[in-house]
């Protein structure tokens, strides 16, 4: 995203789109600068299942880095068949909303729908490769809307903004809440809410 | 037609206060592994048991209670809170009951109350589900 922007504002100031893809190109090289690869050549970081992977922890962002506004849009997934069968066998919810085809086509939804609690466990999911992820402590609150069927084929992302950090009784950790809105490819809404999070602080 | 789907309980069919408590499910590594992998969240410690896996495990559960399963036509909303960590092994089971039912046009709202409990008998995880649930077909009534 901040590349994006970046790019966006070198060419309104005239730069021509050779020197963009050269920055560009510098950057993605930053990512993975040779030291950082050869230092992990060296020593196996934790975690790591060979020599040379880079598994060192996740950087992990603290309540003091998150701010109020922040919003992130993740990539999207496709619902499939299988992710409902799969949640239905996990679950043990055999609804005949999400398992009877031949039902379901007398139904004002015409098909199978998945799960509501499927679109949630998939935007929670979506959370994490939407931002770097926080440095949470625990999930302590949900309030949820289902507002339209996620449909076999459909393609769910996940808009999120931090719209509220309170300091909580302890002094290691804050409350984060985050407004978020699952979308399908069509941009309609079909889940929507806030939830709360623990968030550490900065030790 | 009443056959299709199998018996189900309609909104007139729907207490308020009466609650029932399901059977139990221990929670395995392998549902841990399971969950993670169809919500693709970022695999953690894998004897920590994920925030929404026992609520869908609780809606499961429900399905084992020696009654037929409410006529869900939508699921509206869910109001929900976590109060302590799972971990792999512990063995779950939830308690619900109906708080309040409101017919509407397309049939009618309930509400009902959920809990989710450990082994040792304490609330995990509690919350608040609402339905959209069908009224009796004319030909299915008694």
């Amino acid at each position: 995203m901040a590349h994006r922007v970046n790019r966006a504002r070198r060419r309104t100031d005239g730069t021509r789109g050779g020197a963009d893809r050269q920055t560009a190109g510098r950057g993605v090289g930053r990512l993975r600068a040779p030291s950082a690869t050869r230092r992990a050549r060296g020593r196996r970081p934790p975690g790591a299942w060979y020599p040379g992977a880079r598994m060192t922890a996740p950087r992990r962002r603290y309540f003091e880095e998150i701010e109020v506004g922040e919003e992130y849009e993740s990539p999207g997934r496709t619902v499939t068949e299988t992710d409902i069968v799969l949640f239905a066998g996990l679950s043990g919810d055999y609804n005949v909303l999400h398992t009877d085809a031949e039902f379901m086509k007398r139904s004002v939804f015409g098909e199978r729908i998945a799960h509501g609690l499927l679109g949630l466990a998939i935007q929670s999911g979506l959370f994490t490769r939407a931002t770097t992820p926080y440095a949470t402590l625990a999930f302590v609150g949900l309030r949820w809307k289902f507002r339209a069927p996620i449909r076999i084929g459909d393609t769910i992302r996940l808009r999120a903004r931090v719209v509220a950090k309170r300091e909580t009784s302890k002094p290691d950790r804050g409350l984060v809440t985050i407004a978020r809105q699952v979308l399908n490819q069509r941009d309609e809404v079909v889940q929507e809410g806030e939830t709360d999070v623990l968030v550490e602080r900065r030790p | 037609m009443s056959a299709a789907g199998g018996a189900r309980l309609y909104f007139e069919d729907v207490t308020v206060g009466d609650e029932a408590v399901t059977p139990a499910l221990t929670v395995t590594g392998a549902h841990v592994a399971l969950y993670t992998g169809l919500a693709g969240d970022e695999p953690g410690d894998p004897d920590r048991v994920p925030d929404f896996l026992p609520l869908a495990l609780a809606t499961g559960l429900g399905w084992r209670l020696p009654r037929p399963p409410l006529a869900v036509q939508a699921f509206l909303a869910l109001e929900w809170e976590i109060l302590k960590p799972l971990r792999v092994g512990d063995t779950i089971r939830a308690a619900s009951r109906a708080t309040a039912r409101r017919a509407t046009r397309e049939g009618g709202i309930v509400i009902e109350e959920q809990r989710i409990l450990d082994q040792h008998g304490e609330v995990v995880q509690q919350g608040r589900f609402t339905f959209l649930v069908a009224r009796r077909p004319p030909e299915d009534a008694p």
